[in-house]
């Protein structure tokens, strides 16, 4: 039931980004109601081009997270075929040059890499899923070993079941309850790395922008029109503070 | 010994693949850094000049060459941006931002031990706020921060900038508190089942003292992990500070030296910020190591 929730969620949220998509162009300028703080007419105020907040701010949302569902099913991807290519050649020198390549990934300030490679015109898809992947391998490493290391895994290997079906119809479900809070901390981390990024000026302008392209006119305007920043900031927290709640909280439940 | 020639190695190795990473990147890239920079009106004869005179006019493997031999030089480029020697802009603006970096963990060190013994003590409950609060953007806290400043105090980063170079290393010690007060906070609670059956057992030794004596030596070699493990996020917020404070730094160079694709500036200062991380990561391990030598000796 929770899958097919999930799959709903993921599916709306597509739609509704390929509905801002479009819905960006008809978002009306006022010149003559530029950086107006809130009132009745427009309830979350208006920006610099006089646009309401209140259409802006739940495109940029829905936009930011279809953002981090890209970053994160690519992130995702190369950390579970990674962590199946470690299980395979466990212990190998293959096994051995993938975890010197995560800890090589993970050794660098990953903010400074990613303006480095963003600034390259390197989509920050790619610089961001370059980064990501490492929780989900790790977890997907160690807990498919442990699903690999199970008697009647063994067993089956020996009657001459295949990898690829032993991983996919035993190891993989049965290791997904530990990768799982992985999976939502690698979330969290790439909408968090997603925000920071724009908000540092590589990633959406403000054309059609995401959350932390609107959280960084903070610094354009001093801290002054809280109300273009602050409801952007606040929410890519509220957000981000979700998913890494919800990992740590399954990986209690799950140590329990 | 060993453990130095690893770090050495494993730290040339992710230079090597790195910086020829973004001198790949930089060679296939849509834009051109020269007419980036000589500026949209510059006419075609400057462009290429400049472009001659950077060496973007050689292919990329031979630019990375001669950047190595530069590097083996004691040269590492000229930063078009900022008109000088790339080498010369990193160690005029970097010592700022160490400085900002290193009071950044003393602060945030203390807080942390602060936090740690007063607050947490490994409960779940904790650990979720604490680990929460880790993963939201490092430009929350100061962007909340200047807007409190500039509304309530009515302080801007040009009229006051003491304040903010305050303010910024506050900013960027939570991170580092957080996580110091996390890795203690989870080792305090087994440090104290410990002591409590340390004091039960050695009640006659003045049990209160002997609790320090465990605790302290315990939970060290923990505090050198968390410290070490503090650098690169509070790297990041320092970075972010001094870019919301517009202050003057080597973390607000490098966005900016990213902005304009300033390749020279980006691979010096991602190598010399490597390097650093890779002497402090030695330490950490010369220091943990020391640490657990001396807690293992201790007989309870």
């Amino acid at each position: 039931m929770s899958r097919i929730k999930g799959l709903a969620a993921v599916s709306a949220l597509v739609i509704l980004a390929n509905v801002a998509a479009d819905a960006w162009l008809k978002v009306p300028i006022d010149s003559r109601n530029v950086l107006q703080a809130p009132t009745f007419e427009a309830l979350l105020g208006t920006d610099h081009l006089g646009r309401s907040l209140l259409l802006i701010i739940p495109r940029s949302t829905i936009a930011t997270l279809a953002d981090c569902i890209v970053v994160f099913s690519i992130a995702a991807l190369l950390g579970l075929s990674a962590a199946c290519a470690s299980v395979f050649w466990l212990g190998r020198w293959q096994d051995r040059l993938v975890s010197a390549l995560a800890d090589g990934v993970r050794s660098f300030p990953a903010i400074l890499v990613a303006m480095v490679f963003a600034s390259l015109h390197i989509p920050v898809a790619l610089v961001l899923a370059g980064i990501v992947w490492v929780p989900v391998w790790r977890a997907a490493r160690a807990a498919l070993a442990e699903q690999f290391a199970r008697p009647f895994i063994l067993r089956a290997q020996a009657c001459g079941l295949g990898f690829s079906q032993v991983m996919l119809q035993e190891a993989l479900p049965l290791a997904w309850p530990v990768i799982l809070p992985s999976a939502l901390g690698a979330m969290a981390e790439c909408l968090s790395g997603l925000a920071v990024l724009e908000f540092l000026g590589f990633g959406r302008d403000l054309g059609s922008p995401g959350l932390g392209t609107l959280a960084s006119q903070v610094v354009f305007l001093g801290g002054t029109a809280w109300w273009i920043w602050l409801p952007p900031t606040l929410l890519v927290c509220a957000i981000v503070a979700i998913f890494a709640g919800e990992a740590v909280a399954k990986t209690v439940k799950e140590t329990k | 010994m060993r453990e130095f020639i690893y770090v050495l190695f494993h730290t040339a190795a992710v230079f090597l693949v790195a910086s020829a990473l973004v001198f790949t990147a930089a060679s296939v890239q849509s834009s051109d850094p020269a007419r980036a920079l000589a500026g949209p009106l510059a006419a075609e004869a400057q462009v290429a000049e400049l472009r001659t005179q950077l060496g973007l006019d050689k292919p990329a493997p031979q630019q990375y060459l001669s950047w190595l031999r530069g590097i083996a030089a004691g040269s590492s480029g000229w930063s078009a941006f900022h008109h000088r020697p790339s080498a010369d802009v990193v160690a005029d603006l970097l010592p700022v931002s160490l400085v900002r970096i290193v009071l950044a963990l003393i602060v945030g060190a203390g807080l942390g031990w602060l936090m740690a013994q007063r607050l947490f003590s490994g409960q779940p409950s904790f650990t979720i706020i604490g680990t929460a609060w880790l993963a939201i953007p490092v430009f929350s806290p100061a962007a909340l921060a200047l807007w409190l400043m500039s509304s309530g105090a009515h302080l801007t980063p040009m009229t006051t900038p003491l304040w903010f170079e305050g303010a910024t290393v506050l900013i960027a010690s939570l991170p580092a508190s957080l996580l110091v007060a996390m890795t203690f906070g989870t080792r305090l609670h087994g440090v104290r089942q410990l002591s409590l059956t340390a004091q039960y057992l050695c009640y006659s030794r003045a049990p209160v003292a002997y609790s320090r004596r465990i605790l302290l030596r315990e939970a060290m070699p923990s505090a050198a992990s968390a410290f070490s493990n503090a650098v690169i996020p509070t790297l990041s917020a320092v970075t972010i500070c001094e870019v919301v404070f517009s202050l003057k730094g080597f973390g607000a160079a490098f966005v900016k030296a990213s902005q304009v694709a300033d390749v020279p500036l980006m691979v010096t200062g991602l190598s010399v910020v490597l390097a650093i991380l890779a002497a402090v990561q030695f330490a950490n391990q010369l220091i943990s190591a020391k640490l657990l030598r001396r807690s293992s000796r201790v007989s309870y």
